[in-house]
Formats: C-alpha cells, structure tokens, sequence
C-alpha cells in the first residue's frame, strides 16, 4: 500500500522557507540617495602664474599652458663650485586687488641627491628683497605673500660636491600652493 | 530631579557653542615646477697653478689657496699666482669679489689683479683697509688662460697670517646665470 502524503507537514515546511525569504529580504540594505550638484563647474584663468624669466634660456625653462606650470631643463653646475640663475622664471599675481598667501615646498627628490651639497630657490620681490628661501636637500617650506599685480622673480642655486661625478643627475619637484585663488570670483 | 536639568542645560549649551563655530575651509590651488634633469657637468672653466706663489687647487680644479709670502721692507709684484683656463667654446666675463678677511690690519698694501691682456683691479687692500672689495667684469674668450696677480704687496709684520676669503664669477654675457668659485688667499 501506497503511504498517504503528510500534507501537514509540507505544508508547514513551506511556511517555514517563505518566512526564511521573507526574514532573508528583510535583512537586505535600505539606502537613501541624497544629491549634491556643482553646476556648472568652470575653468578660471589662473590669477598666479609662471612665466619666463631673463635667464630662462640658460635653465632650459619651458612654460606650462595657461602659466600653472614651469619645467627647467638645463639646470645644471660645476663640481664645487656654485651655479646660480638669478631669474630662472618669474611668478606673477594678475589679480589687480587681491594678495595672494602662497607655500614653497618640496614635492619629489630623486636621483643623486647625495652629491648635491647645496640645493636652495628663493623669491624675490619687486624691489629684490628676499621673501622666502626654499632649502630643497632639507624639505622645509617657504611662505609668502604676493602682493596684487607684481611680478616676483625666482632663483635657483646649486653646488654639487668636489666628488660629483659627470655623469650624475637628479630630479627635483615642487609645488606652490596658493591659498584662496577663486575664493572671490 | 535637579541635577538632572542642570546637566541638559550644560550639554546644551555646548551643543549650541559647538554648532555656531563656523567650519569653513580654504580653497587652494596648486602649481608645479619640475627641474629635470639637473646635471653635475665637468666645469668648462678651470684653475692651475701660477709660477710665484704655493698654490693648492682641488679636486676638479674649481677651488684654491694662494699662499704667499708678503715682503716687509718694500712693496713687490706677483704677476703669476694662479690661472684662471677657459676650456670652452663659451665666452663669459670674470671678476673676483672679497666675501670675508681676517688679519687684513697688517697689510701695507695690496692689489689683486685679473690679467687678460690688460690689468683689472679687482681688490685692493691699503692701510689696512680694504678700500675695493669687488671688482668690474672683464672679458674671457675661448680658450684664454687669464692670471690673478697681487701687486704692490708689503705687510708690517710677519707674525701672523692674513686670509682674503673671494669668489671668482664666471658671468654668462647678458644674463644673471654664473658660476662662483672659492679662491682663498692666505698673505704670510
């Protein structure tokens, strides 16, 4: 004889795993979209810029598009002995109004370092007064404040030690942070 | 019951000190300048040995000291105490700047000259003053050997020994860019 499903059973069973899915869905994420919109994001032209200075001939300096950017290519010295470039590239504040809060730092720092016994750029005012001096081999910072429509005048020193060799080189990036362009436009 | 109130009331108040601080933040922007490759180049102009004098060139031949004996009873020349060598095809212009000096008080006189087929006074020491501490550029073509000379020198005294701290600049015509190299002059 045939045994008689227990229907009973089943379905209880089948109770049991809706409300296993049931408890399963319930514990799922519940998430909340909220929204922020910046519209229209515009492109300013930059207030503080670099441009090329009297000896950026003899530092290889090539000027970024739009003045945010400046590489030198041909900085270079003797043994020791020290290379200086007086006007290596210029920083200029465009705005007519507004001073600007500006820090020198050292970004990167790579190659021979080790045989540079002297690394320093410093800033120059209109009336070539020192107004901030940057010490690459240490790492400090330098801070300055660039005043509306003047044009600033950067230095690069170098010394390589007396045991340099010809075939040393390094690398070195920095980055100038000026603290509140954009804020009043 | 009481202090129960008190305590809201205190954490309330610094609820609402807390919230009225502004928290507002700067806006900065950023700029890079990158220098590569910065080179350490063999040094296009040199220093050797001059014929009247004891001097000391280092290492790579960009930095000296000049020692010399003064005369007391009467002034003398050196015309050769060190060389200056352009070995480039690079014409630059030269001069020697006094940086610092001790024991300059014993010296009767003293003029150190950049001979280049013509004579520039470049520092000059009288009486026991340094009446000229810098001196004007000159020329120095291509493969020209120019000589530091000290002329008219006369001491007082041989006790002790006086140090003349220069730099010689090597100017790149027309522009801020030049090379300083340390010459140490020490006048026994």
């Amino acid at each position: 004889m045939k045994p008689r499903p227990n229907y009973s059973k089943i379905i209880r069973l089948t109770i049991f795993m809706f409300s296993t899915l049931l408890v399963t869905v319930a514990s799922a994420a519940v998430y909340n979209y909220i929204y922020l919109q910046a519209s229209p994001l515009s492109l300013k032209t930059a207030k503080v810029v670099f441009a090329d200075g009297t000896d950026a001939a003899q530092a290889g300096t090539n000027i970024g598009t739009n003045g945010t950017y400046v590489q030198f290519t041909s900085i270079s010295g003797w043994p020791n002995a020290t290379r200086i470039y007086e006007n290596a590239t210029v920083i200029m504040n465009t705005d007519p109004a507004v001073d600007f809060t500006c820090q020198l730092s050292r970004d990167s720092w790579n190659g021979n370092t080790g045989s540079i016994d002297e690394l320093f750029v410093r800033i120059y005012d209109a009336s070539a007064t020192t107004q901030g001096t940057l010490d690459v081999k240490a790492g400090n910072t330098t801070s300055f404040t660039i005043t509306h429509g003047e044009v600033w005048r950067i230095e690069w020193r170098i010394k390589w030690n007396a045991n340099a060799l010809s075939t040393d080189t390094a690398t070195v990036t920095l980055a100038l942070r000026i603290t509140g362009e954009g804020t009043s436009e | 019951m009481k202090t129960t109130h008190s305590a809201t009331l205190v954490l309330s108040v610094i609820l609402l000190v807390s919230m009225s601080i502004p928290s507002h933040g700067n806006v900065n922007t950023t700029l890079y300048s990158q220098a590569s490759p910065i080179l350490a180049e063999q040094a296009k102009v040199i220093l050797q040995q001059g014929t009247n004098s004891s001097s000391l060139v280092y290492t790579n031949n960009t930095s000296a000291v000049i020692t010399i004996t003064s005369p007391l009873d009467q002034p003398q020349d050196f015309a050769d105490v060190l060389r200056i060598v352009n070995q480039a095809s690079n014409n630059w212009t030269i001069s020697l700047a006094l940086y610092d000096s001790s024991n300059v008080e014993r010296l009767v006189n003293a003029t150190i000259i950049l001979q280049n087929g013509s004579n520039n006074d470049q520092i000059t020491i009288n009486n026991g003053n340094t009446t000229q501490a810098q001196g004007q550029p000159c020329d120095f073509a291509t493969n020209v050997t120019a000589h530091v000379s000290i002329m008219n020198l006369q001491a007082t005294n041989n006790q002790t020994t006086s140090q003349l701290y220069t730099y010689l600049k090597i100017l790149t015509p027309d522009t801020s860019t030049y090379d300083l190299l340390t010459i140490t002059f020490e006048i026994k």
